[in-house]
């Protein structure tokens, strides 16, 4: 492991851990991050890569994508008692989002991100960003009073 | 279609939950001690392939299995009580499935055909090792999937979790089997569970429940070549033409044996491609690595030669486009034409590692 992995690494873990928790939760998104930084480490170093950060987080939601094909859908639970009930329903249908689509919400509306850097950090162009964030929208309008 | 501030500040207390319960992130360390990851998850294709245009499987005959309850002993609580292969035979039907013949199911759905198929054995359960085979099927818009466990799952345990996200139901005569159906609170999404002698089966689909229960009795088992017949064109049937096909352009080491690799089940062609190479890149490295130790210059410059042609393998280059494994490949044909390293979060020698990385026929 070179100094420079490390450094790199330290910069962005905590939001790629994030990252992670908001598109497979907080029971696997340790597991999620690990694999995919094993992974990119078997084959370079991280100082190899042009963007790291937006390395990582492609990774973290392709893994996130593959682990999703195989998982029962993620369905309501019983909240946080600090939750308002008004937001219950919101969270249920952000956790019943399709994992690129939560993705491009959580840049965007969390992260506060443009369209073009939503899409350079998920490797996909910003016209297929805005059809997530359409599906999204349509998705969730319902829930939001 | 946008949000107002209103809308935007709901979703952003929405994502707040998501995240609130973010776990500390691993430290680098700790993730690179695990070293040189199983190969089996780096065969893993990334990509579901979808073939909408294959055939519909329409069953004819099939067998006819007395379900658990027909005799008395039906379903109380938990998993099927007598959930044994009772088989009545029907006029033209196939024998009762054995284990490793009971992944032979397919749907006489209109419209519903397999589309993507995969096998492994000796995976770590929770009782134990398992053969897994995952079935999906799709009529072009949604997607169902059959997963049938060999050993190691205990059903009363898979009904369990499925009940804490949903809610059973009426069961269901799955296979001629007697099965438990759970409908997943709010959701069009349905799961049935059952048990075909050692054989644990699960069949989810996101449709409504008339949509789900006729897709569950149009699940049938069939001979071999039906079964063959049902598969899409990306699953290999016939492993000794897939040596002749796959091995083509690809330079053998001397005294190579093809006859192990035309021997095994059907498979997506990346798992049946990774295998095929797999073991070719093993048995040049195996010379390289002893050459090297007695210093016979001609047989290790014969293995990286053949090597170094890597990166113009046909079955390679086709699989680059879906999993990672030719990149294995292709980073120790660099490494033994190079100072004989990789890189695996830390730096490796090709001795040390390579027969877990490639998955070599030894490990």
């Amino acid at each position: 492991m070179s100094l420079s992995d490390e450094t790199i690494y330290t910069k962005h873990k905590d939001d790629l851990i994030r990252y992670a928790t908001a598109l497979v939760g907080p029971a696997d998104a340790e597991d999620v991050l690990s694999t995919v930084v094993l992974r990119v480490l078997e084959r370079r170093s991280l100082s190899d890569l042009d963007d790291a950060r937006a390395y990582l987080f492609r990774a973290v939601l392709n893994e996130a994508h593959g682990r999703a094909r195989r998982k029962k859908p993620v369905l309501p639970r019983d909240e946080p008692s600090w939750i308002p009930e008004r937001d219950h329903e919101v969270v249920a249908a952000l956790r019943r989002l399709p994992p690129r689509q939560r993705a491009a919400v959580y840049l965007v509306y969390w992260e506060d991100r443009s369209i073009e850097e939503t899409a350079r950090t998920m490797g996909a162009s910003p016209g297929t960003v805005k059809r997530y964030l359409h599906l999204a929208r349509r998705r969730l309008k319902g829930t939001l009073t | 279609m946008t949000f107002d501030d209103h809308e935007r500040e709901q979703l952003r207390r929405g994502l707040a939950v998501l995240v609130d319960e973010t776990p500390v992130a691993p430290e680098l360390a700790s993730i690179t001690a695990v070293r040189v990851r199983a190969v089996a998850s780096r065969r893993r294709p990334i990509t579901v392939f979808i073939t909408a245009g294959a055939a519909v499987v329409i069953a004819l005959g099939g067998v006819a299995l007395l379900q658990a309850g027909e005799s008395g002993e039906g379903i109380e609580g938990g998993e099927p009580t007598n959930p044994t292969l009772a088989v009545s035979t029907t006029a033209g039907s196939v024998p009762a499935p054995s284990p490793g013949e009971v992944h032979r199911v397919v749907s006489s759905s209109p419209g519903w055909a397999i589309s993507y198929l995969e096998r492994d054995g000796n995976l770590e359960g929770g009782s134990g090792e398992f053969q897994h085979t995952m079935i999906q099927f799709t009529n072009g818009s949604n997607q169902a999937e059959l997963n049938l466990n060999v050993g190691g799952t205990d059903l009363a345990s898979l009904i369990a979790d499925r009940e804490a996200d949903g809610t059973r139901i009426d069961d269901a005569t799955v296979l001629g089997t007697q099965a438990v159906v759970v409908r997943y609170d709010g959701e069009d999404y349905y799961t049935a569970m059952g048990r075909i002698g050692e054989v644990v089966y699960e069949f989810v689909a996101g449709l409504d429940e008339s949509a789900f229960r006729s897709l569950l009795t149009s699940l049938s088992f069939v001979d071999n070549e039906e079964w063959n017949a049902a598969l899409p064109d990306t699953v290999v049937t016939d492993r000794s033409q897939a040596v002749v096909e796959f091995l083509a352009d690809i330079p053998l080491p001397p005294g190579f044996d093809t006859t192990s690799l035309e021997v095994g089940p059907e498979e997506h062609w990346y798992q049946v491609g990774a295998d095929m190479v797999g073991a070719v890149t093993c048995a040049w490295i195996d010379q390289w690595v002893a050459a090297k130790a007695t210093q016979d210059q001609t047989a290790i410059d014969q293995a990286v030669d053949a090597l170094g042609t890597s990166r113009e393998w046909g079955i390679l280059t086709e699989m680059s486009a879906e999993g990672d494994f030719s990149k294995g490949v292709w980073e120790y044909a660099d490494a033994i034409a190079g100072d004989g390293t990789v890189r695996a979060g830390m730096v490796l020698t090709v001795e040390e590692s390579y027969q877990q990385a490639l998955g070599c026929p030894s490990q």
